[in-house]
């Protein structure tokens, strides 16, 4: 079921198109990568959602249907721009937050000291948020948006600033949000996130959807024939099967021929007597998908 | 609790429930404390309070002088001594146990004309000692009918001509409300408004704006920050008129003239309904100032430049005072920034029709209702501009698009 439907959304400041036409969806247990270069319109459109901004067209809705004040209060939202109040002590800066999403205060009382143990921050409550780590006030704000045990999760960036221990601390609490059945949608630059967390994404670039789908689908939609090989021992100039031999980092990525496939081309190295210590199909990762497809979508508009 | 009050205490407890204000709020008496005390007892020590010589050749001095003066708080007694001859007092003016002396020659009655004689100038309390002293004298054992009348004045009673405004005090009893008023005005815009405004760039400085806007309205947002920011200023004059009356009531006995002042609580509640009507425009004007800012320093300085309209009507004062029903009174009625005080005067010194009041209140609610609304829009376009300063008008016809 989807927890957020966006259709055919279209929105104009001025000049600029921020976003055209983009529709996508949401369900309810799926973590939704939302991707694009610096200024491509996701922010537009998460606002759209949150219904900060009014589209000139198209529709999104959250939970079945157009936003409401009863909505607001089961949506957690990690905004780009992060923002905590500065001079207040981290505890009183999110029980406020949380009473704003329509905690009562015996919840406040009973989930904040978890969350803070859970995200470590126990021993920072009391500080004033200009006195914690950039890390620090990013997991307080993490906190600002799960506490209220929302259904719907919207994530900007969500590992900025993050060591490589709380990164993978934040990475198992979205995956904890996801088996709830939370609907999820995740905007990062992190690729490598991207493919190690996100069910499906949507690649939009200049305000349009440029590639969209899950990411077995975009892997199998991006893969060639080409392998990479390393070598026991020089590899000969010419291979029956290979169309090109292209050194690189001390292996050889190997271009098949036409209607070549990569078994048939392991079982053709073998029986031409070319010793190997590793055989990999190469799979394009999703930064290369990236500048792939936003790169072909600039040359389309040119 | 709804999100208008949750932003409210939230607004409050954030100002009030720190050292800064509470230093800050007792700052101001202290230092008017400070300054007053030192005005005074700069004001005491300059006034000569040695006793004067009399040489009363004339023989009109037949009662001891009244040392129980007024009872106001820097009234001074200045004794007088009598001398048979100038030889004591010039001797005693010399030592400087006297500051001076006067003779009342012989012929006072027909010239009526004393000489003083001292090392400085007869100083203006010295003078009307001695009037008081030589009148007493003079019109000692003499039956003079509303003799204590002639000497304590007259009351005027003030009525306008069809009886609705009527005062019995002096003019500045009946400024008193009015210039409460505007003074009120004045503190609530410098004071509650420049902690809305400073709270609202706060919150786009802060970047907290976003995460507000997912779970508020602009509009709850905009109505919870104004009433918490009224409630820090109440605290602030509750606390100061609390010191006040502390001070009053402490200084009773010198404070005699304070049981003359009359307050019609009807007036007052017209006043203060002005007050808020005029607060609500202003707080909202500040808070689309506030959607075109990126630093709370700027917002620093806009409060500065607030100053001069919102002290329009105390430059007019005596204009108004003069011609309350007045084309320029009534004009300055209208402006939200000079109506509190400009209707206070005009109401204190004059008859104002009951349906010019009623026009000027649906104008002020117009008009606050109008910025409130502008406020809100120009709020959610502009509050999410966090790195470039945005114009007015382009906040306005961002907003027109997006509306």
């Amino acid at each position: 079921m989807s927890k957020i439907i966006v259709n055919q959304i279209s929105k104009r400041f001025g000049k600029t198109q921020a976003v055209r036409d983009i529709s996508f969806d949401v369900r309810a247990g799926e973590i939704f990568g939302l991707l694009g270069p610096n200024g491509c319109g996701k922010t537009t459109s998460i606002r759209i959602i949150l219904d900060i901004y009014q589209p000139d067209s198209g529709f999104a809705e959250v939970l079945g249907g157009p936003m409401s004040a009863e909505k607001k209060a089961k949506i957690g939202y990690l905004p780009e721009e992060r923002g905590l109040y500065q001079d207040v002590p981290l505890d009183r800066c999110l029980t406020y937050l949380a009473s704003l999403k329509g905690m009562r205060d015996e919840d406040i009382k009973a989930k904040l000291p978890v969350f803070l143990e859970k995200f470590d921050l126990s021993a920072h409550a009391k500080k004033k948020t200009k006195e914690l780590s950039k890390g620090m006030q990013q997991k307080g704000q993490l906190i600002a948006t799960l506490m209220h045990d929302p259904e719907v999760i919207i994530i900007d960036e969500p590992f900025t600033a993050l060591d490589p221990i709380n990164t993978q601390l934040v990475k198992d609490v979205l995956d904890e949000e996801r088996q709830k059945g939370k609907a999820i949608i995740m905007c990062t630059h992190q690729m490598s996130q991207v493919e190690s967390l996100c069910d499906r994404l949507v690649l939009v670039d200049q305000g349009r959807v440029l590639l969209m789908g899950g990411l077995d689908e975009i892997n199998d939609r991006f893969k060639t024939d080409e392998v990479l090989v390393k070598a026991l021992t020089p590899l000969p100039s010419s291979i029956k099967g290979v169309k090109d031999i292209m050194p690189m980092n001390g292996n050889h990525k190997l271009t098949p021929e036409e209607g070549v496939q990569p078994s048939q081309l392991l079982k053709m190295l073998m029986e031409q007597g070319v010793a190997l210590e590793s055989y990999k199909v190469l799979v394009p990762s999703l930064d290369e998908i990236f500048i792939r497809v936003v790169e072909e979508g600039k040359r389309k508009d040119e | 609790m709804n999100n208008i009050l949750k932003v409210a205490k939230n607004e409050y407890t954030q100002h009030v429930f720190t050292k800064k204000f509470w230093v800050a709020l007792m700052a101001v008496p202290l230092i008017f404390i400070f300054f007053g005390a030192i005005s005074a007892f700069v004001g005491a020590k300059s006034v000569d309070t040695r006793p004067i010589g009399i040489v009363d050749q004339a023989g009109i001095i037949t009662q001891t002088q009244k040392l129980d003066g007024k009872g106001g708080l820097f009234d001074m007694t200045i004794e007088f001594q009598g001398f048979k001859d100038e030889k004591a007092p010039k001797m005693g003016t010399e030592a400087g146990s006297l500051q001076g002396y006067v003779v009342i020659p012989e012929d006072y009655a027909e010239n009526h004309t004393l000489t003083w004689y001292g090392n400085k100038q007869m100083t203006p309390e010295v003078q009307k000692a001695l009037s008081g002293f030589i009148g007493q004298n003079l019109m000692a054992g003499l039956t003079i009918p509303n003799k204590e009348r002639i000497e304590a004045g007259s009351v005027i009673r003030i009525e306008s001509l069809d009886g609705s405004v009527q005062s019995s005090g002096d003019s500045w009893q009946r400024i008193l409300i009015p210039a409460i008023t505007g003074l009120l005005y004045f503190i609530l815009v410098m004071g509650s408004g420049n902690y809305l405004l400073q709270s609202l760039v706060g919150e786009k400085e802060n970047r907290t704006i976003e995460i507000m806007l997912t779970s508020v309205t602009p509009n709850e947002m905009m109505a919870g920050k104004i009433i918490g920011n009224i409630g820090v200023a109440i605290t602030q004059l509750v606390s100061w008129v609390g010191l006040i009356l502390i001070g009053a009531l402490a200084f009773r006995s010198k404070l005699t003239f304070l049981s003359a002042i009359e307050i019609s609580w009807a007036t007052m509640g017209i006043n203060l309904v002005f007050l808020m009507v005029s607060f609500i425009f202003t707080a909202s004007l500040l808070a689309i100032l506030g959607a075109t800012m990126t630093e709370t320093q700027e917002a620093q300085s806009v409060m500065g430049l607030m100053v001069f309209p919102v002290m329009i009507p105390f430059y007019f004062f005596v204009v108004i005072m003069n011609a309350p029903n007045g084309l320029f009174a009534r004009v300055l009625s209208y402006i939200p920034f000079s109506n509190p005080l400009t209707m206070g005067l005009r109401m204190a010194f004059t008859k104002v029709a009951t349906w010019e009041i009623l026009l000027v209140l649906a104008v002020q609610v117009v008009f606050a209702g109008l910025m409130l609304w502008l406020a809100g829009k120009a709020f959610k376009v502009g509050m999410l501009q966090f790195e470039k300063k945005v114009s007015l008008i382009s906040l306005l016809k961002k907003e027109a698009r997006n509306a």
